[in-house]
């Protein structure tokens, strides 16, 4: 894998060492992710491309803690992710990591201000009259300002999309992954997302974007392109 | 470690029903079920409680009617009087007396059942005064009183009830007859006329008579009658006496005793049918059993739905960072209003239908001594039914689901394909 290189106003955020991860079907073990080493840093787009049953999504369901792996190492924002009970891992999911998925997973019966709201909901450190706040904040960055008050189903398939990444911001998370976010989306929608997404990584506040996707599209936006074959990670500095 | 708030919880699943169609037509569904369990329940137990006071309050119901034991000197009394548990012995002549009396106007027909009075006859409460074997011409009416023959009909009119607050220490006057025979059937003689005050007042709803009864010195009863036979007085035929018993549970045994002193065939004055009330109760039992079955089955059915619905949702909350303490608390809470709000519900229309039966249909049954409530445990019972039961459902299944991964629950394939 080609070393990358590493900007000194950023910071690594998700450093993997060595991922095995494997799944048992009835007639044999497939091997998902083979000796798979990795870092992420912020202020940078990242995407993940490869064939189908490649292992991209069971890639960012392990970095996202949403998924165990067999072997090797993981941290995360200088935590080592070991032996950690439920309780833990939870807490560094809403501190730390945002999500996006391709179907959005919004509740219909809230509006879009709401479902901004509602990862707040475990988070000590947002006063409850702040909610409303940043949520709207948080659409006027998506550009959703005068839909706020909009149920999900009054609004288009981009907009949910990116109330669902003003959702995965919630909680100022360093690092978002993003599963096939444009996966339901035409082409201009799609355009529209990868641009939001890209300007996460602007500023101060630069996030770490992990973005999945069968789309050409995302390498016009990524800074680092990777790509999964037979569970190894092959790198792709886009800025070289 | 749970972070999310009651607060917090309540606000979003109510935000989150407001738009629920399924959510509303379930409520629904189970404010029917809180109101057709609360009604099977209020039924039954009103219908156990009349039976109850029926038997336990009415004296007829501890009354046993005896033909005289004619080899007897004094036809079988003293051997009566002497039977354990008999608390008054009297003959069935002197049983009640149906009088006119001077409240005969454009509203009554006038007419009142004068009752033999005696320590062991006499209502148990009675507010004013009372009175005793050395009395006379003394009377206690009921509270609500109704002075016509109409008062054993069902529906009186409540306009015409006489408030017998009013009528304490007042006296009424009564007209009685004695006969002749005519040599082809009895004909009145001669009309007499008595005054008695009234001292004293009872609930006729407590021991189930009519609301024209009044109770009156056994002696005064003994003297209407005795001028109305046709009998000389002192040698009238007796042809049966009342056996007043002290309570129902020995009703049985001085029955027995009195076949054994050689009295025939005692019956009981007022006789329940008991495989009636058996049949009414058992099918309130088996309807009450089958809507609280149903309500079971539903909440379960309901519970599973709404936490498979949300599948996605709980993986989307794990994912955020909810613990499983925290998504068991939100799905216990959201299940907690949803079954909270369907008993308000379902208890408001039953307590508005119970109010408006009790006002219309059900108020004549009032003066009939059918007395409807809704009693505390039928409340509880429904709210255990309805609330605990559905929220120990709610509990299984929310841990249920939380046991599945992410992975599963956010509907992510093991690896993409």
């Amino acid at each position: 894998m080609k070393k990358m290189q590493h900007n000194p106003k950023n910071k690594i955020v998700i450093s993997a060492k060595n991922i095995y991860k494997s799944y048992k079907t009835k007639n044999k073990k497939i091997e998902i992710l083979n000796d798979a080493s990795i870092e992420f840093e912020t202020g940078k787009l990242y995407a993940i491309m490869g064939h189908s049953g490649s292992g991209k999504s069971t890639f960012i369901n392990t970095i996202g803690l949403i998924d165990t792996f067999d072997n090797g190492s993981l941290e995360l924002c200088r935590k080592k992710i070991a032996h950690y009970d439920d309780d833990k891992l939870s807490k560094i999911r809403m501190e730390n990591i945002g999500f996006v998925f391709q179907d959005f997973k919004l509740d219909n019966n809230l509006n879009a201000r709401d479902n901004v709201i509602f990862p707040m909901l475990i988070n000590k450190q947002i006063p409850k009259k702040e909610r409303k706040n940043i949520a709207n904040e948080l659409l006027e960055k998506m550009d959703l300002s005068n839909r706020a008050d909009h149920y999900i189903n009054e609004l288009s398939g981009g907009e949910q999309q990116r109330v669902a990444i003003a959702r995965a911001l919630a909680n100022n998370p360093q690092i978002i992954l993003a599963d096939e976010p444009t996966g339901n989306l035409d082409k201009k929608m799609e355009e529209s997302i990868f641009k939001f997404l890209k300007q996460l990584t602007k500023g101060e506040d630069g996030k770490c974007i992990i973005v999945v996707s069968h789309s050409g599209e995302i390498k016009k936006y990524a800074d680092v392109v990777y790509t999964i074959e037979d569970g190894k990670i092959i790198g792709d500095n886009c800025e070289d | 470690m749970i972070i999310v708030k009651i607060s917090d919880c309540i606000s979003f699943s109510l935000k989150t029903s407001k738009r629920n169609k399924h959510y509303k037509y379930t409520l629904l569904v189970f404010s029917l079920c809180t109101f057709l369990f609360m009604f099977g329940l209020t039924f039954r137990d009103n219908f156990v409680s009349y039976i109850n006071n029926t038997i336990t309050q009415n004296i007829g119901f501890r009354s046993l009617l005896v033909s005289p034991n004619l080899e007897s000197e004094d036809y079988g009394l003293s051997k009566i009087k002497n039977i354990q548990h008999v608390v008054d012995v009297y003959s069935s002549n002197y049983d009640f007396a149906s009088v006119l009396s001077d409240f005969k106007s454009e509203k009554y027909d006038g007419y009142i059942d004068l009752n033999y009075g005696s320590y062991a006859t006499l209502p148990k409460n009675i507010i004013g005064e009372s009175f005793d074997e050395n009395d006379r011409e003394v009377a206690i009416c009921p509270i609500n009183f109704y002075p016509s023959s109409e008062a054993v009909s069902l529906g009186l009119d409540e306009n015409k009830i006489l408030n017998g607050y009013d009528l304490l220490g007042k006296k009424f006057e009564i007209t009685y007859y004695s006969y002749t025979f005519n040599g082809v059937k009895a004909v009145e003689d001669k009309a007499y006329t008595k005054k008695f005050t009234i001292i004293g007042l009872y609930n006729n709803e407590e021991v189930m008579t009519a609301n024209n009864v009044c109770y009156v010195p056994a002696d005064d009863i003994k003297e209407i009658n005795n001028v109305g036979t046709l009998d000389d007085p002192e040698n009238a035929t007796v042809y049966g006496f009342v056996v007043v018993v002290d309570s129902k549970n020995n009703v049985s045994n001085v029955a027995n005793e009195l076949e054994k002193l050689g009295f025939m065939q005692p019956t009981v004055k007022n006789e329940l049918d008991t495989s009636l009330v058996n049949t009414i109760l058992l099918t309130c039992n088996i309807l009450i059993t089958i809507i609280m079955f149903g309500i079971i089955i539903l909440s379960m059915f309901y519970i599973k739905k709404n936490i498979i619905n949300n599948t996605q949702k709980i993986g989307l909350m794990m994912a955020s960072g909810f613990t499983k303490k925290d998504i068991k608390k939100y799905y216990f809470i959201d299940n907690l209003i949803f079954s909270l709000l369907a008993f308000i519900v379902g208890f408001i229309v039953f307590l508005t239908i119970y109010i408006l039966l009790k006002a219309t249909l059900l108020h004549s049954l009032i003066y009939s001594g059918f007395i409807i409530k809704i009693f505390i445990i039928d409340i509880l019972f429904t709210f255990f039914v309805i609330v605990i039961i559905s929220s120990i459902i709610s509990i299984y299944h929310i841990s249920k689901i939380t046991n599945k991964s992410i992975i599963t629950l956010t509907g992510g394939d093991n690896y993409d394909s």
